[in-house]
């Protein structure tokens, strides 16, 4: 049997708790997942030897990570998670139903301030 | 989103922790032969009418482990250091309350959400998967890592094969960038060939071939550089994850206040030595809720857990039920010094001072046939951890196979589902357990099942969680 022990945190190097970790795929395995404690730690116990990919849900989800376990051996983890960058929102404005802002209006299309004498 | 990940291979302090707990000295029970009796008899068994002693079998179709566990020690109970007088009361356990359940479906659980063609074997396991796979390739990555072979086979490993990633990030370094390239796969005629030879999926090989005709560009000469030995192991990991790579067919359950829904708990696991666990559970009685044996006594980790806390019917942040911290455990010799997958099967017992609403009641369960399993729609639902947290999902399907304390099915899990119930629905509505779902695998996942040395203790540790109500 081996074992995957492994650390996760952000990318200012701070750990992250509470990141559920799951294996993917590979050899048969307890179906538990793992969380991450207060120091950001994990540990799959147990496992037989084999492939295995393993992937981490906390603030963002990490990619499938590929992890090999071998006989009598820990296989160590680290995984940084970085936010994603909220998408920067589209300024391009279809002109078709649109009037844009003016800040001066020009003689050709100003209405003077009319009433009665 | 990035991720980037290390990893490191070293020498473990190997070994298992001595068990915590202590037996209780229970005699070995009777044993059977599932080959036999009817379904009304079995179904007789749930509400605790039939105790039919039979003939057994047990030696054959067992999971392989490397500890060999007779059945006459192996059932035998054993409690957590902490658990309570473990004085049984009779046969006074709870009815069948899933009997009065309204559903008028006889076989097959109603999920919004849920298609009945959803349950289908051939959705795994047809052509489509490949299309499926090619999908999720993702655009413009500038990250290389990799060896020749990560160079050729990357592409189509990202969208088809993770664990094949695995071998080529090895090859390429320790740090590792997200893995992504916007290509489409192009295979050699060599490899494909190579591919044939590994016995690997015609339908397979053929998308692959389509896949190279249509980039329509010459191979890079470094590919004829793969050795078999990778090749070999492409090989491999195809067929491995044939059938998972399927679509995810599993259903959020909305309204988990419902029958059965609110009878499944989340499990959120403190070790002994303070490593996090999730799972799942069921009640089986009003104070007793079923789970994998690796939830309440985890190898590695010290065995018998500090706490777990037993939140029924959770969705998301909402605790429709009070959750209880339980710290009372119970398992079997076959489990707890035997390690065996076979027995991979226990109980909590929450205290007797917890407020439990009386309103959730509890699943049936009971042991069958090997036809009568095979025949039968199979569902399960718990709480994997990658979907949002504390959300429960649901999924039915067939059973692949079953061995004489086994059953395995294509059933969508992940981990955190370990402990979950595996039912069916007979036609009068009511909701029996044959199975508690523990095991995930590539090649298929399982659950330990319901035999009749099970089905006793699982009577045994009700009726003890009913006497302390």
């Amino acid at each position: 049997m081996g074992a995957i022990r492994g650390i996760v945190r952000d990318t200012r190097e701070k750990a992250l708790a509470d990141v559920t970790l799951v294996i993917m795929a590979g050899p048969p395995h307890p179906d538990l997942g793992a969380v991450t404690d207060a120091s950001g730690k994990f540990e799959f116990g147990s496992l037989q030897p084999g492939r295995y990919v393993i992937k981490a849900y906390g603030p963002v989800e990490s990619d499938d990570l590929p992890v090999r376990v071998q006989a009598q051996q820990t296989a160590y983890v680290e995984i940084w998670l970085e936010a994603a960058l909220p998408t920067p929102k589209e300024d391009f404005i279809d002109g078709s139903n649109y009037v844009g802002e003016e800040n001066y209006f020009g003689e050709e299309n100003y209405f003077g301030e009319e009433g009665s004498q | 989103m990035e991720t980037k990940h290390r990893v490191t291979q070293q020498s473990s302090r190997s070994g298992y922790l001595p068990t915590n707990g202590n037996g209780n000295g229970y005699a070995p029970v009777a044993s059977y032969d599932d080959e036999t009796g009817t379904a009304e008899e079995v179904v007789e068994e749930v509400a605790g009418a039939s105790e039919a002693s039979e003939a057994t079998d047990y030696g054959a179709g067992a999971t392989a482990e490397a500890t060999t566990v007779d059945d006459a020690t192996g059932h035998r109970p054993i409690s957590s250091p902490v658990s309570r007088s473990t004085s049984a009361s009779g046969e006074n356990g709870m009815s069948d309350e899933s009997a009065a359940e309204t559903d008028t479906e006889s076989t097959y659980e109603s999920v919004e959400g849920w298609q009945e063609s959803q349950s289908t074997e051939a959705d795994a396991e047809t052509e489509p998967v490949i299309e499926a796979s090619y999908a999720d390739v993702e655009s413009t990555g500038n990250e290389e890592f990799f060896g020749i072979l990560a160079g050729i086979l990357l592409p189509l490993a990202k969208a088809v094969l993770p664990t094949l990633a695995g071998a080529a990030v090895k090859q390429g370094g320790k740090l590792v960038k997200s893995i992504v390239r916007g290509k489409k796969p192009r295979l050699s005629p060599a490899i494909l060939q190579m591919l044939r030879q590994q016995g690997v999926n015609p339908l397979i090989i053929k998308q692959l071939e389509l896949g190279e005709e249509s980039d329509g560009e010459a191979m890079d000469s470094e590919s004829d550089a793969t050795d078999e030995t990778s090749v070999e192991a492409l090989a491999q990991q195809i067929e491995a994850l044939e059938v998972v790579i399927g679509a995810d067919d599993r259903v959020q359950v909305q309204n988990t206040t419902a029958v059965p829904w609110k009878r499944i708990c989340h499990l959120r696991i403190q070790a002994a030595n303070g490593k996090l666990y999730l799972g799942t559970g069921f009640f089986i009685g009003p104070r007793t809720i079923l789970t994998a044996g690796h939830c309440v006594y985890i190898h590695g980790q010290g065995g018998w857990p500090r706490q777990i806390v037993v939140t029924p019917g959770r969705n998301a942040a909402s605790t429709p039920f009070n959750p209880i911290t339980a710290t009372a455990f119970r398992s079997v010799q076959g489990w707890v010094n035997g390690k065996s997958r076979n027995y991979d099967y226990g109980v909590i017992q929450l205290p007797k001072n917890a407020s439990v609403s009386p309103s959730i009641g509890s699943f049936g369960f009971g042991q069958f046939p090997d036809q009568f399993l095979l025949d039968k729609r199979l569902n399960t639902a718990g709480y994997p951890g990658d979907k949002p947290a504390g959300t429960m999902w649901f999924n039915g399907r067939k059973a692949k196979a079953v061995t004489s304390r086994t059953i395995t099915y294509d059933l969508d899990t992940a981990g955190g589902q370990s402990g979950s119930p595996v039912w069916f629905k007979d036609p009068a509505g009511r909701r029996v357990v044959v199975g508690i779902h523990t095991n995930g695998a590539s090649s298929g996942n399982s659950a330990t099942r319901i035999t009749k040395p099970v089905f006793d203790n699982l009577k045994k540790w009700r009726n003890e969680g009913s006497s302390m109500a």
